[in-house]
């Protein structure tokens, strides 16, 4: 519940200040911490759009590998999932590249959230191709618990396997933010940044254009991001489409370390719909058009409209309230049959309005097209709406107080003008 | 969904209910509107694991097990209840409980798959399908082989269930990404379904709103969710399952009988499991009043009346703005709706179904018939979009569970260093035994993928059940992989077959099975 509520804190957070370029992952790299620091993380990333990385991530991050996936992998690694599959391969493992799993280990886990399935991960991992194989059994089980220290100790190793798991993916979370994250061996970022350099990831609006050729200029902004860093949110760029590229920057050098693929993103550009549209408001539900014709509707983006619809919960009431009188106001669509029009000289118009109205007993409940409809004191109601050419079908629907007596009234009313 | 080891076990129960309470149901309905020849059809997405659970032996037998518990319960509860206000409810739901076993043994033969075809023969069922283990597409745009590899077993395992390859498919969530489209056109698929503002929100602006199928530039169609007639049924306040006459889903007996008389089936550890009976009506107030299965079937009546009405409403306003078009509109729900949550579901889609048959405006049609032509000429492509709350992806991507998806990343990455590595091995048996470890990572990686897990998740239901199965799916992966390793290890150190060490693949390849014949 908490959770949920400073996500939702978050978010509105970082709506209020879009220019901000991006915001901390402070939740996918420390979990547990996550549901404390979700909301003043967010606070940090709006005021300070420059640094608000480097404080909030440096904690999470250094402070998982240090204490967290220690202390907490390693008990549950012998509980339950580790039992059954996990254990074996790691038993396997060490026999062939003994000396080396643990290198590898630190090589991985930092690289990754270093949360249990990781570090049993890494207990599973059998790496080594070409090590020695030491015959000893022995060395099997211990290896299998002292895994999780040296992730802790010694981020020095160094053990580079052609099958690393490399990646770097950008995943939309909704239409402002891009989650992005990658695993990518320490030493290649090392090598990269060589001493100095930044690491950034650099996207590039690729928009119209998947056909990326990095030679080609393109427009790019970059992020910075801490180097232990190992996810991050980046703000949706403008556009349909992007990629990132993970790398180094020094000055004006920039040194590629990883790129991901590009993605179709949601295009906040995009020609919106407008709410005059009548199909636009029969899609979403006819009686619901007032709440929109409120609010100055026309002019806004993509996002504020869908806010604005509050669309998307399939177990939530979306809309609430009767049929209000906007619901109810002319559509404006001309029958050319029902004007004449001589320019100055003369005209004639002649339209219809229907008035629909009765009556139940005041404690009732009523449906008029399948939307509550308020009663008089007196258990009337009524409610006028323009007639132009058509079939009208107006189901009235009414139990009593107790949801006894379900009735239903279907007044059919066919206009024709000649 | 399968845990064979266990004679009873706490989730398969979800099958169960589903069976029960839901298709058999279902089945009976569309058998009767079949004897009576009313017209009209519904739409029926049978997604791949369900096909694999209704043919799995063990699970079937577990259900005809599951009919014979509750049928005792029944019998029980009639000769408890000689007389009072109980007394009907009991012999209501002990003929009910007779009727729901002579289909499923006698009528159907215990196969609801072919019992589905037949139906679909019969024209009152159009059959679709969903993606592979249920996975939320969005979340794997860069992973377009997870997206293929899911795509790939949904079409091998629906044309093994039905002898056709599928047409339409339900995206998981309504879970749409620009570009989709083009990997669901690669197999085969012709059509599919979205959220409303995934049709509103496509480039260019649709023509009619969702009222009628838009194309996509693959030559796809797919229609978007009509709000109201959702709304009409899901609004808690409003819907037509919370009306106070239907039965109130939480006041099972299981919950209120003692232990010993109800046996231990219908207990997992010290929580009851539902047995499906129940006493009470909604009521409106805290103090249930007994259920009146016959008043609730005259409103099932009333509501399908209404429902036909305001669709007719809608449809009459739209059509004649249509330009001679024919206007469609989607009503998707989920088919656990009908039996298993609204109890009377099931009757009131067979009362749509005649009210329907009678109006001259509009009729219930398979999505087979609709999803060929658009009053919209121009192709569109969807927006991102889904329909969870808040209308894109923050109920399976968000802080909980964010962490999850790099580990699918990586299993990708294992699986792809893994065919690379065996497409260099020479020997014919050898590369045999890498495609199964390749395959048996895919499974576990679709196992890990699905989307359930990540709602739990955010729901915090069964959380602790979801983040096991994601874990351990993620593990197995990894165990697999390491033994892979070690069986190309082996063999360049020259080893003969039957020295590998394959005790990870083989028994994973027993348990977790799922997609057995589609890989």
């Amino acid at each position: 519940m908490a959770v949920k509520k400073n996500v939702k804190d978050t978010k509105t957070e970082t709506k209020s200040v879009k220019k901000v370029a991006a915001k901390p992952a402070a939740k996918p790299a420390a979990k547990p911490a996550a549901k404390a620091t979700a909301k003043p993380v967010a606070k940090v990333a709006a005021k300070a759009p420059a640094k608000p990385a480097t404080k909030p991530v440096a904690k999470a991050v250094a402070a998982k590998p240090a204490t967290k996936p220690a202390a907490k992998p390693a008990p549950k690694a012998s509980a339950k999932p580790a039992a059954k599959p996990a254990v074996k391969p790691a038993v396997k493992a060490p026999v062939k590249a003994a000396t080396k799993a643990p290198a590898k280990v630190v090589a991985k886990a930092p690289a990754k959230l270093a949360t249990k399935p990781v570090a049993k991960a890494v207990a599973a991992k059998p790496v080594a191709k070409s090590a020695p194989k030491p015959a000893a059994k022995a060395t099997a089980k211990p290896v299998t618990k002292p895994v999780a220290k040296p992730v802790a100790k010694a981020p020095a190793a160094k053990l580079e396997q052609p099958f690393d798991a490399e990646y770097l993916v950008l995943m939309q979370k909704d239409p402002n933010w891009l989650h992005a994250f990658w695993e990518v061996s320490e030493k290649r970022v090392n090598q990269a940044k060589n001493g100095k350099g930044k690491l950034v990831l650099r996207l590039f609006d690729i928009t119209d254009d998947l056909t990326v050729q990095r030679s080609k200029k393109r427009k790019f902004h970059d992020v910075e991001v801490p180097a232990d860093a190992r996810s991050w949110y980046v703000e949706n760029p403008v556009g349909n489409s992007c990629m990132a590229v993970l790398g180094s920057v020094d000055g004006n050098q920039f040194m590629p370390i990883l790129e991901s693929s590009p993605v179709l993103t949601f295009d906040k550009n995009a020609t919106v719909p407008s709410f005059d549209d009548e199909f636009v408001r029969a899609s979403l539900g006819g009686s619901v058009q007032g709440n929109f014709m409120s609010s100055g509707f026309s002019s806004t983006t993509a996002e504020s409209w869908l806010n604005s619809l509050r669309l998307g919960s399939s177990s939530e009431s979306m809309f609430s309230g009767a049929l209000s009188s906007a619901a109810l106001k002319s559509n404006e669509i001309a029958a050319p049959k029902d004007s004449v029009n001589y320019g100055k000289d003369f005209f004639l118009w002649v339209k219809t309005r229907l008035i629909v109205y009765g009556g139940t007993r005041p404690d009732a409940h009523l449906q008029v097209r399948g939307e509550p409809f308020p009663l008089n004191p007196d258990g009337t109601f009524s409610f006028e709406e323009d007639l132009p050419d058509s079939t009208k079908i107006i189901p009235v629907f009414a139990t009593d107080k107790d949801g006894d007596f379900p009735t239903t009234i279907v007044p059919i009313v066919v206009k024709r003008t000649e | 969904m399968r845990h064979p080891e266990c004679e009873r076990f706490f989730e398969e129960n979800w099958l169960f209910e589903a069976v029960t309470e839901s298709y058999l149901p279902l089945v009976q309905s569309m058998r009767r509107l079949l004897e009576k020849g009313v017209p009209g059809k519904l739409n029926l997405s049978v997604s791949p694991p369900l096909i694999e659970m209704l043919r799995d032996e063990s699970l079937i037998s577990k259900i005809s097990g599951h009919l014979q518990r509750q049928l005792e319960l029944a019998e029980k509860e009639v000769a408890r209840f000689k007389d009072g206000p109980e007394a009907p409810l009991a012999r209501f739901y002990l003929d009910r409980q007779r009727a729901l076993i002579d289909t499923w043994e006698n009528r159907i033969g215990r196969d609801l798959l072919k019992e589905f075809k037949a139906l679909e023969v019969a024209g009152k069922l159009n059959l679709l399908t969903c993606v592979g283990t249920h996975p939320f597409l969005p979340a794997y745009q860069s992973d377009p082989a997870s997206i293929r590899m899911h795509l790939a077993a949904t079409v091998s395992c629906f044309e093994q269930a039905f002898g056709r390859k599928p047409k339409g498919i339900w995206l998981p969530e309504c879970g749409y990404f620009p570009g989709l489209e083009r990997y669901l056109a690669e197999f085969g698929l012709k059509y599919f379904f979205l959220e409303t503002h995934g049709v509103l929100l496509s480039s260019p602006p649709p023509k009619y709103g969702v009222f009628t199928p838009l194309r996509t530039p693959s030559g796809l169609y797919c229609m978007g969710r009509e709000q109201a007639s959702s709304m009409e049924v899901w609004s808690r306040r409003t819907g037509y399952p919370g009306h106070p006459e239907y039965r109130e889903f939480f006041k099972d007996i299981a919950r209120e009988r003692e232990r010993s008389y109800l046996g231990e089936y219908f207990f997992s550890g010290d929580t009851p499991i539902d047995s499906g009976f129940k006493y009470y009506r909604i009521t409106g107030s805290e103090q249930k009043e007994f259920y009146r299965p016959w008043n609730a079937m005259r409103l099932v009546q009333d509501h399908a009346r209404l429902f036909v009405a305001n669709r007719e409403a809608t449809l009459s306003d739209i059509i004649p703005k249509m330009g001679g078009n024919k206007a469609a509109l989607l009503c998707p729900y989920d088919a656990e709706l009908f039996g298993h949550w609204w109890f009377e579901g099931p009757l009131f889609l067979e009362a749509l179904l005649e009210r329907a048959a009678a109006s001259s405006i509009l009729d219930f049609t398979g999505a087979d018939d609709v999803m060929v032509s658009s009053a919209d000429p121009d192709a569109h492509e969807p927006a991102f979009s889904s329909w969870g709350e808040g209308g894109f992806a923050s109920v399976w991507i968000n802080p909980e569970t964010e962490k999850y998806y790099p580990l699918s990343y990586r299993i990708r990455a294992r699986i792809d260093s893994l065919k690379r590595t065996s497409s260099k091995v020479n020997d014919a048996e050898v590369a045999a035994l890498m495609q199964r470890f390749v395959h048996q990572m895919e499974r576990e990686l679709m196992l890990f993928q699905s989307s359930d897990w990540a709602f739990m998740i955010h729901n915090h239901s069964t959380e602790e059940y979801a983040k096991h199965r994601l874990e351990s799916h993620y593990l197995r992966a990894e165990s697999l992989y390491g033994e892979a390793c070690m069986v190309l290890d082996d063999f360049k150190d020259c080893k003969s077959l039957e020295q590998f060490d394959t005790s990870v693949l083989t028994k994973l390849e027993s348990e977790d099975c799922i997609f057995k014949d589609c890989l």
